[in-house]
């Protein structure tokens, strides 16, 4: 997803639905490969401290990213509802640890926003947009954005001060 | 062979040089029919008739064939130059160009009907003039045909006594051993209606039909961008199509096959995986069904080994063209000689050798050998000599850059080497010959502002030893003063799968290929020594440090703290198991708590965002499906290497 | 009238393989030869329209047969037979003058096309 995807002329676009605390956030479906529960991963020496490790999906070595790490939280603990999104990115494959699936949406393109200069503690540089659906705010992820930045994220979420501490 | 897709660079590339002549002499035609010229064309012309017909490209053989046979009546003067006929020459060249480019693409170019019409036209000498007609046939047999070969022969036969055959697709020879599925076609010159060939043909005996191949557009001459020239093309391939061949040979786009090694790999790993499973039954049957699955996986992986095996001549075709070059430009006089160009290897380490050779190669002419005056002074033929080879020898390919010209003095390496900072006085007092030689493939042995004839050799050899490295080879160095030096590059034969040894370091598991492995030892703690702090062992009168793995990637090592302490007094005695691993001829030894054992692993990259990680060369699956680190020697060995000289000197 | 097949070949079972499929489609086996220089009297003697000539045969290989025949009638109308394996043999015959060829063992509709075509 780039970040002028919002601008692109298309009338409905479909999303998978993630959560991670309380905040909602949307990949492109086009990017996501499958989504599978999570595998154990092998830890990789001097990865970068969001990779949680390697994992085998059907005889390819994929990379696993904790996004709540990446986010700057502590680890994903692992629940039955915590799931690794499999997307791809330039012409790899890697997962994504998020605390849950929720569903596959199309979103009109027109509720589809530019990204605000700061969402959730996000810049807008990390962000494709942000999709209006009834009164829910839903984060468009630049996926390839977030995990080519050295720089350190921190999500400020509203739900932040119970879901953090446990 | 499945290697065809691997000479397309090359065919390209020295198309468009072949491309290069007939345009750069198409210009000179027009002031005068010159006879050098003429003859320069058309074995430009023939050259690429050849090659195009060899690798598949008929439209181009095509066009080239009757080219080659309009400049031949040129040379033998059956015709006379005209302007119109320069003119058609430029036509062709552009053509050539928008086929050749469009081929390129991965499109199918269609040779212009219409221009080969008028190239055949032309080619008629003033009595066969306007009764001679270029034409295609599709001959179609009956499904089963029994001796195919003969029909065609029978078919072949009558069209030769109508006219001239120009051009088969696939190419007669194929078609003899039939080498066709049931049709073929045919270009031919001849004066005789169509309709009148085909109901001949049609009498033939099993011959289900004939049709004439029509190209219904002229291929794209203009350029109105690559887009247009897709659709137009597009549009017409439902039509054209038809017109294709079934070659004895299937071109398998690359990444197909490299898709088989991966699942060949998978079985390697599935197999393990079973024989794991496997172990507690103590089943003798399973055994042996494991026994002979594993040599049937032996013998697909070798089967696809060798689809992906590409000969090393496409890289060393080009050393005769650089080796005339370099030497014109050097002022020297070089023979080039080339052995065992047929030798195969793997098209993945073929793509990357070529480099490193080019490298090496042109050391050869730029130090290695004299100017023709010196090589005279020492009693050599002025003519120095530099033999490339390549050979299988005992699951490894060899190739060697050796030249007769003024060899190393391993005295001057060491004193550049220490003017340089490369090495100290102390050090190179400690070198012997052989390890001074070694200098060579150090970084920053010379710089390129500062070449000078033995310090040269320098630039970028530590490169082109850490390709070879990252490719599971390595190279080697024997050189004579006076009489000259060999580079030897040794590699695997494939890349994907090797033999590797498990280890457990701190509850991770490595994998390390044995080609790395020097050796496994027990030592006791007490023998281990220290140098500046930093743990070595002795091992046959060799220091060898000692390289915690933990913490070369920077974390904690739990076992072997006591090796970061300086006091020895410290370190917890008991026995430890170290491996030896070795890269050039420097060596590293690593602890390790348990060998596992050893398995054949395939390598596997760990994708972009964990790429180049130090020390990590990528990953493998294990039998129980869980992915393990594959360790890079090469940069252990280096770190170590690093400490170690540290030590010495301070020492 | 039907045109005159002479067939040529030294089992009598090929024969009666030909016969069988060639009699009642408009022809008639006039003769039968069982090697080469049988034929070349039987063709002598009978003038048959067609010849189906089997090249491996005993005395005189139907290539010299053939030689034979076309020396004596340069228009005779010859088909050879030949088994799988026999490429080099064919075409010398076709080079030679024969008409066409069939193959054993044979396809009934082929060797019918066969006749069909050169008479």
């Amino acid at each position: 997803m780039n970040t002028d995807s919002y601008a692109v002329a298309r009338l409905m676009m479909q999303f998978v639905i993630f959560n991670i605390i309380n905040e909602e956030f949307a990949i492109d479906i086009k990017k996501v490969k499958e989504i599978i529960r999570v595998k154990k991963s092998t830890r990789v020496p001097q990865a970068p401290s969001f990779i949680q490790g390697v994992i085998n999906l059907r005889g390819d070595v994929i990379p696993v990213v904790d996004l709540r790490k990446r986010f700057g939280l502590d680890a994903t603990e692992i629940t039955n509802e915590t799931r690794t999104v499999i997307v791809e990115m330039r012409d790899d494959l890697l997962g994504l640890i998020v605390d849950a699936v929720t569903e596959v949406l199309r979103i009109d393109e027109e509720e589809i926003e530019p990204p605000p200069k700061n969402i959730a503690g996000l810049k807008a540089e990390y962000i494709s947009g942000v999709g209006k659906v009834d009164e829910r705010l839903l984060i468009i992820l630049n996926i390839e954005k977030l995990l080519t930045s050295e720089e350190r994220l921190k999500l400020e979420s509203k739900d932040l001060g119970k879901e953090g501490s446990r | 062979m499945g290697g065809q897709e691997e000479y397309r660079g090359l065919f390209f590339s020295e198309a468009r040089e072949y491309l290069q002549i007939l345009s750069n002499y198409a210009l000179q035609l027009e002031k005068n029919g010159d006879k050098e010229i003429l003859a320069e064309m058309f074995r430009a012309a023939h050259s690429l008739k050849g090659m195009s017909s060899t690798i598949g490209f008929h439209d181009i053989s095509l066009l080239t064939h009757v080219m080659e046979d309009l400049l031949e009546k040129l040379r033998s003067e059956e015709l006379t130059m005209t302007t119109e006929i320069a003119d058609l020459f430029f036509e062709c060249v552009e053509h050539l160009e928008a086929l050749l480019t469009l081929t390129e693409l991965g499109e199918e170019g269609y040779v212009d009907e219409e221009l080969l019409q008028r190239l055949s036209m032309a080619s008629n000498t003033p009595e066969e003039k306007d009764i001679k007609v270029h034409t295609g046939l599709k001959v179609t047999l009956k499904p089963n045909t029994p001796m195919k070969s003969v029909r065609a022969y029978m078919i072949l036969s009558v069209l030769e006594g109508m006219g001239d055959i120009k051009e088969c697709v696939p190419p007669i020879h194929d078609i003899e051993e039939e080498r066709f599925d049931t049709s073929f076609i045919v270009y031919i010159q001849t004066e005789f209606d169509i309709d009148e060939i085909i109901s001949r043909l049609i009498a033939i005996g099993d011959v289900e039909n004939v049709e004439p191949i029509i190209h219904e557009e002229i291929p794209v001459l203009t350029t109105n961008g690559d887009k247009d020239k897709k659709e137009s093309l597009n549009s017409r391939n439902g039509t054209v199509k038809r017109g294709r061949h079934v070659e004895k040979f299937v071109r398998v786009e690359a990444h197909r096959l490299d898709k088989m090694m991966n699942l060949v790999g998978e079985l390697v790993i599935n197999r393990t995986t079973l024989i794991q499973v496997g172990k507690p039954l103590a089943s003798r049957e399973l055994e042996g069904a494991l026994e002979e699955l594993g040599r049937i996986i032996q013998t697909l992986q070798n089967s696809v080994m060798e689809m992906r095996m590409v000969p090393i001549k496409q890289v060393f075709d080009q050393f005769p063209r650089m080796v005339r070059k370099l030497s014109n430009e050097k002022g020297k006089k070089i023979e080039l000689v080339i052995e065992g160009e047929t030798t195969e290897l793997d098209r993945s380490i073929v793509n990357q050798i070529s480099d490193p050779m080019v490298h090496l190669i042109r050391n050869s002419v730029d130090h290695g050998i004299e100017s023709p005056q010196e090589r005279r002074n020492a009693k050599k033929d002025e003519t120095g000599l530099i033999t490339l080879s390549a050979c299988h020898e005992g699951g490894y390919i060899f190739i060697r850059i050796s030249d007769n010209g003024r060899g190393m003095n391993p005295i001057h390496l060491k004193e550049v080497a220490i003017k340089k900072g490369v090495i100290t006085k102390e050090e190179a007092s400690r070198l012997t010959d052989e390890e001074s030689l070694e200098l060579v493939f150090r970084a920053g042995l010379s710089t390129a502002e500062e070449v000078t004839d033995i310090s040269g050799r320098g630039v970028g050899m530590d490169v082109v030893r850490s390709v070879l490295e990252a490719l599971n080879g390595s190279i080697s160095v024997k050189t004579k003063e006076g009489q000259g030096t060999t580079f030897e590059m040794r590699l695997p034969l494939t890349l994907a799968i090797v033999e590797g040894l498990l280890v457990k370091v701190d509850d991770n598991i490595y994998v390390v290929p044995i080609e790395s492995i020097r050796e496994n030892i027990v030592m006791s703690t007490q023998t281990i020594k220290r140098i500046q702090g930093n743990p070595v062992i002795l091992v046959r009168n060799e220091l060898i440090p000692i390289l915690s793995l933990p913490r070369f990637f920077g974390e904690e090592d739990k076992n072997f703290t006591a090796f970061s302490e300086t006091d020895s007094e410290h370190v917890p005695l008991k026995e430890i198991s170290l491996m030896i691993l070795e890269s050039g001829s420097k060596k590293v030894a690593i602890p390790v708590d348990e060998f596992i054992g050893q398995q054949e692993i395939v390598i596997k990259s760990l994708g972009g965002l964990l790429r180049d990680i130090p020390g990590i060369a990528g990953a493998t699956i294990l039998g129980d499906g869980h992915v393990a680190p594959i360790l890079d020697a090469n940069t252990l060995v280096h770190w170590g290497d690093l400490h170690v000289q540290e030590g010495v000197d301070s020492r | 009238m039907s045109k005159r097949v002479l067939i040529v070949d030294d089992t009598a079972f090929m024969r009666m393989m030909l016969k069988t499929i060639i009699t009642g489609k408009g022809y008639s086996v006039v003769g039968e030869a069982e090697d080469g220089l049988d034929a070349i009297e039987k063709y002598k003697e009978l003038k048959p329209d067609i010849v189906t000539m089997d090249i491996t045969m005993p005395r005189m290989d139907g290539i010299e047969s053939m030689k034979g025949i076309l020396e004596i009638d340069p228009n005779a109308k010859i088909i050879v037979c030949s088994a799988m394996g026999q490429k080099a043999l064919v075409i010398e015959a076709l080079r030679l003058g024969a008409k066409d060829f069939i193959v054993k063992p044979f396809d009934a509709d082929r060797v019918v096309e066969a006749i069909n075509r050169i008479s």
